[in-house]
């Protein structure tokens, strides 16, 4: 650190300044990060390793853990059929419902972002089944729905269709639950809009005078400069899609069925852990669902390179 | 050229309300059987009843044991409110480290930060109940506001780190060269113009913990200090009988404040950001 | 410098932590009622259950005169939903700091008391802090894990077929009498689903239903489990799974599609929506369905699960509706004991808590409240006494893993509903299954 000193004080004053800086922003940062940090160490560190190492043990959460090491990973892998089914199911809910959930939200967002009588109601209307989450009322009115019986049921047979009950029937139940998810999309949006309203106006009244069509202006300004916030969104609608819980246990009454057909890989998880008493194995099998997200996701974070804009010049 | 613009116009306005329709039917039919009786809620599919029952909201809002709904109400309020002004704070402030300040050990704090998203809540759990009950805040209302205070909802610090690298560096570079220091440019720079990120911030704050079944489960023993999702579930017990009238009408009831809150909060939607400051 | 300022920073939050957390607050966040010096001192019981909105008032009364007739003790509610009870318990055991008295399930009993979560109750009994004389034997024995007693019955409950009395009037059809067998009720099923037609079924499907099947395995002689091994054979379970199929196949029985689109909510099951009209349940839940029933004026009535031709043994059997237990680590057993006491044999009490929970476990406190019941619960209180009179005992609490394996069953008895599997894979599969489930929860 001395050297740096001594070599600060014969370059230029620019340089000085900026090593300066460097060195303030340390402590800034770490004023900045206190309250994080303080979390972070207090309330998450120690039981993040708390189930790292429970991982490792036969934990029944009564009862003290017994230490089986790779015991839990091994079963896993190799003889428990629900796992696998879990993360298929869990595979299909992210690949149909994240693409499906984004591209709504952008187009609702971009469609309620200008002139339109009533914008605000429309915006409301449209935020207003996010606000129910994971209610047991809107699981039963979705089975009732959905059903067999259901409202869209008896709309298809007034053209004639039969159709299946979308919720019991192990074909058709994980889509049923992908709708929902997809209804839900006005978190993302309300993200998409705020997103909007940071793109200056100058820049589409400037595009315009150049002569640029709606189209132009969307794809050559708005996707741009909304790229950071439509890479936030894709992360996080990724990250927690892996992570869906409450509406398959919901509609599925927390049984994951029919025939385990709507068993996301975390209701299986919550399974284990409380219901069967299997918090060791349930621990496990958080792990192996961090690295799994932490992989799409760093494959994410590297893609972004090449189509995420920021405005602040960085990456 | 102006009839295909009207016609456009039409056609934008029904395919809006369409969707919008689709969007609120469920909605309606929750409202709808809260005014139902018992027996006609499961059987029956249309949203309007074919009684008239205001018996539901009577017996919600008396709630349980002379801890009216009113109750659930207020404290799920204090829980909710706690939670946003501390996430707001303690997120943006991380996220303002995050995106603009460098320092060592930034990319493993990021790293960790993200990691802390990706770890199901379900194995945390149990550690994370015996450390507060070790602090003996069991039974109050700290463990669900206090860790909003501490950052631990990083899902907002990556929301407001995206929001700020939005904002070009120009603006940093000029109050910097007027001789603002980081802490100024936070407070009087980054935070006006990420009000949008701190906005959302709220809104979603104020939502999530408002539904949060689970850890106000587990947390809360004291009946009188229940919030609004466990006062919901009081109603339910699927191993004899439930009492579904009130509890679709106190969960309608229970939507009004959310409902309050976004359209309140709104209004920034509406008017914008402008980053004239750059030339201003 | 900046190095030593984070480590300074880290060092400072961290020993602020760790005492906080060590210094630590209150001990175990339990009773913080004076210690029992004996001399009268208040003492706090936390007490929690599951319910809905009349069990809570009701249980709230019941403790209010518990504290009149204990001056010196409080008892301090917990009480919640279903949902969420048993993981807000394991979570508070695993902090040690569960409730002093706590309501338990029957399908938990063995998991909790055999992790050493409960209390030992043979100690009170034999102090008469807790007495058990007048209880039904079977129900001692069902509340009983590795011969020591660890809960008491709250409510006697006993499986049933609960059918539509008023459709099968309608219809002509006989009612269902004490000694009917399994063909009997299929021939009855499939004559309701042929008079009523198309959408209307003779029966629920219950067969991914565990402790339905018990039954088929009693009268078969076996029992479902034997020292936490699964002890059903291939052929009562072949049995069953085809009798269901056949079922479904002539309309008796529900088909895949509408039995999973029901939970088990009353108000959901096919025979309170208006599509069967019969479904198999327990008897404290009689009065919850005619509630929930869609044609109020219709009538639902009960009768015993129907026997097997040359059946072994009767399968019928009393079971704990639920339980109430007290926690290993509480501060005060000899008061948690009084309490249980109270609960189940005070005649005041009882007529507070009436059958809400199911029939009084003490049988003179039983015959005490039938005479001023009402009629339907009348029919319940008769149902058990016919069901006293022609059952066996219940079989020992389900061992550790039961609710893996319940599931299990449950995927089974779909599978083969939505003829993803034919019955003799599926069986082999669910066998193969049970093995390992058992095999690594002992």
């Amino acid at each position: 650190m001395n050297a740096h000193y001594e070599t600060a004080a014969i370059r230029p004053a620019v340089a000085v300044k900026k090593k300066a800086r460097r060195y303030t922003q340390n402590g800034v940062a770490l004023f900045f990060l206190a309250p994080w940090l303080i979390g972070l160490i207090c309330l998450t560190l120690g039981p993040m390793i708390a189930s790292l190492y429970f991982s490792f043990t036969d934990y029944s959460v009564l009862s003290a853990p017994n230490w089986v090491g790779l015991t839990n990973y091994k079963t896993m892998f190799t003889s428990d059929k629900l796992f696998l089914i879990s993360l298929k199911v869990t595979f299909l809910y992210v690949l149909v419902s994240v693409p499906l959930k984004l591209i709504f939200a952008l187009a609702v967002a971009v469609l309620l972002n200008k002139g339109m009588k009533g914008l605000g109601i429309y915006r409301t209307v449209y935020y207003i089944p996010s606000l129910l989450g994971g209610s047991v009322a809107i699981a039963m009115l979705w089975r009732k729905m959905f059903g067999g019986d259901g409202l869209l049921n008896q709309i298809l047979h007034l053209v004639g269709i039969n159709a299946p009950d979308w919720v019991a029937n192990p074909k058709y139940a994980l889509y049923s639950i992908v709708l929902l998810s997809v209804w839900q999309f006005g978190s993302s949006m309300i993200i998409f809009l705020a997103g909007l309203k940071q793109i200056p106006s100058e820049y589409y009244e400037a595009s315009a005078v150049d002569g640029a069509s709606r189209m132009r202006q969307f794809f050559s300004i708005t996707i741009p400069m909304l790229s950071p916030v439509i890479f936030f969104n894709l992360v996080m609608q990724i990250i927690t899609s892996f992570q869906s819980f409450t509406q398959a246990f919901v509609i599925s009454n927390g049984t994951g069925g029919p025939v385990n057909s709507t068993l996301m890989y975390s209701l299986y998880l919550y399974k284990k852990g409380f219901a069967f008493f299997q918090m060791g194995y349930a621990s496990a099998m958080a792990w192996v669902l961090v690295l799994l997200i932490a992989l799409f996701t760093l494959l994410i974070f590297r893609s972004a390179k090449s189509w995420v804009h920021y405005e602040d010049g960085g990456k | 050229m102006e009839q295909t613009t009207e016609k456009m116009h039409i056609v934008k306005h029904v395919i809006v309300i369409a969707i919008a329709f689709v969007m609120l039917y469920p909605v309606l039919w929750m409202l709808g059987s809260s005014f139902k009786p018992a027996n006609e809620i499961f059987s029956e599919i249309w949203i309007w009843p074919k009684q008239w029952v205001f018996d539901n909201y009577i017996q919600g809002w008396t709630g349980i044991q002379g801890n009216s709904f009113a109750h659930f109400l207020g404290n799920s309020l204090i829980v909710s409110v706690g939670a946003v002004v501390g996430n707001v704070l303690s997120c943006s402030m991380a996220a303002y480290a995050f995106a603009r300040l460098n320092f060592r050990f930034k990319t493993i704090a990021f790293g960790l930060m993200l990691m802390t998203i990706m770890l199901p809540h379900h194995v945390t759990l149990i550690p994370q109940y015996i450390i507060f009950n070790k602090i003996g805040w069991i039974n109050t209302f700290f463990p669900l506001i206090v860790p909003k205070w501490l950052g631990t909802d990083a899902f907002f610090i990556f929301l407001t780190v995206q929001f700020i690298r939005g904002l070009p560096r120009e603006l940093d570079e000029a109050a910097t060269i007027d001789g603002c220091g980081p802490i100024r440019i936070f407070w009087k720079i980054i935070l006006p113009l990420a009000l949008p990120a701190l906005i959302t911030t709220a809104i979603f704050t104020f939502l999530w913990t408002w539904d949060d079944f689970f850890s106000q489960l587990i947390y809360l023993s004291d009946p009188i200090k229940y919030t609004v999702p466990l006062g919901l579930r009081l109603f339910l017990d699927s191993s004899s009988q439930s009492d579904w009238g009130p509890m679709f009408a106190m969960s309608t009831l229970s939507l009004v404040p959310c409902f309050i809150v976004f359209i309140l909060c709104q209004k920034y939607f509406v008017q914008g950001i402008a980053t004239s400051g750059i030339k201003g | 410098m900046f190095k030593k300022s984070l480590i300074a920073g880290l060092s400072l939050v961290m020993a602020v932590t760790f005492s906080a957390c060590s210094s630590g607050g209150k001990q175990n966040g339990q009773a913080s009622g004076a210690d029992s010096g004996g001399n009268g001192d208040k003492i706090v019981l936390r007490m929690s259950w599951w319910g809905s909105q009349t069990r809570h008032d009701l249980t709230m009364k019941a403790l209010k005169l518990f504290e009149q007739k204990h001056p010196n003790i409080t008892v301090k509610p917990e009480y919640s939903g279903w949902d969420g009870y048993f993981d807000k318990l394991s979570t508070q055991v695993a902090g040690a700091n569960a409730p002093d008295v706590i309501q338990m399930d029957y399908a938990y009993l063995t998991d909790y008391a055999k992790r050493g979560a409960l209390l030992d109750l043979d100690k009170y009994v034999q102090s008469k802090d807790l007495d058990i004389a007048d209880h039904d034997k079977s129900m001692i024995k069902a509340g009983s894990v590795d011969g020591k007693l660890y809960a008491v019955t709250l409510g006697v409950n006993a499986p049933g077929v609960l059918y539509n009395s008023t459709v099968f009037q309608n219809l002509g059809i006989e009612e269902p009498k004490e000694d009917w067998t399994w063909k009997d009720f299929g021939d009855i099923a499939a004559k309701i689903a042929k008079a009523k037609g198309q959408g209307f079924y003779g029966s629920a499907d219950i067969s991914g239903t565990t402790n339905m099947f018990e039954i088929l395995v009693r009268q078969n002689g076996h029992s479902l489990f034997n020292n936490g091994q699964f002890a059903a054979t291939k052929d009562d379970l072949k049995q069953w799974f085809t009798m269901w199929d056949n079922l479904r196949k002539n309309g008796g029985a529900t088909p895949a599609e509408v039995t999973a689109a029901a939970t088990n909510a009353q108000e959901t099951r096919p025979i309170s929506v208006g599509t069967a009209a019969m479904d198999f349940a327990w008897s404290n839940q009689v009065i919850a369905f005619q509630k929930a029933l869609k044609n109020q004026n219709d009538k639902i009535k009960v009768q015993v699960i129907p026997h097997s031709e040359g059946e072994k043994k009767i399968g019928e059997y009393l079971k704990p509706s639920m339980f109430v237990s007290g926690y290993a680590k509480t501060a005060h057993p000899k008061e948690v004991a009084e309490l249980i006491n109270f609960l189940v044999n005070d005649p005041d009490c009882a007529k507070i808590l009436g059958t809400e929970r199911g029939i009084p476990v003490n049988s003179k406190i039983r015959e005490q409240l039938k005479q001023s019941a009402p009629e339907q619960e009348k029919m319940i209180y008769d149902f058990i006494e016919t069901v006293s009179k022609h059952s066996s005992d219940i079989d020992p609490p389900y061992p550790q893993g039961f609710s893996e394996l319940d599931k299990s069953f449950h995927t089974t008895s779909e599978q083969i509903s939505f003829g993803q599997s034919s019955i003799d894979d599926a069986i082999t599969q669910f066998m193969n299954n049970a093995k390992s489930i058992l095999g690594k929860s002992q």
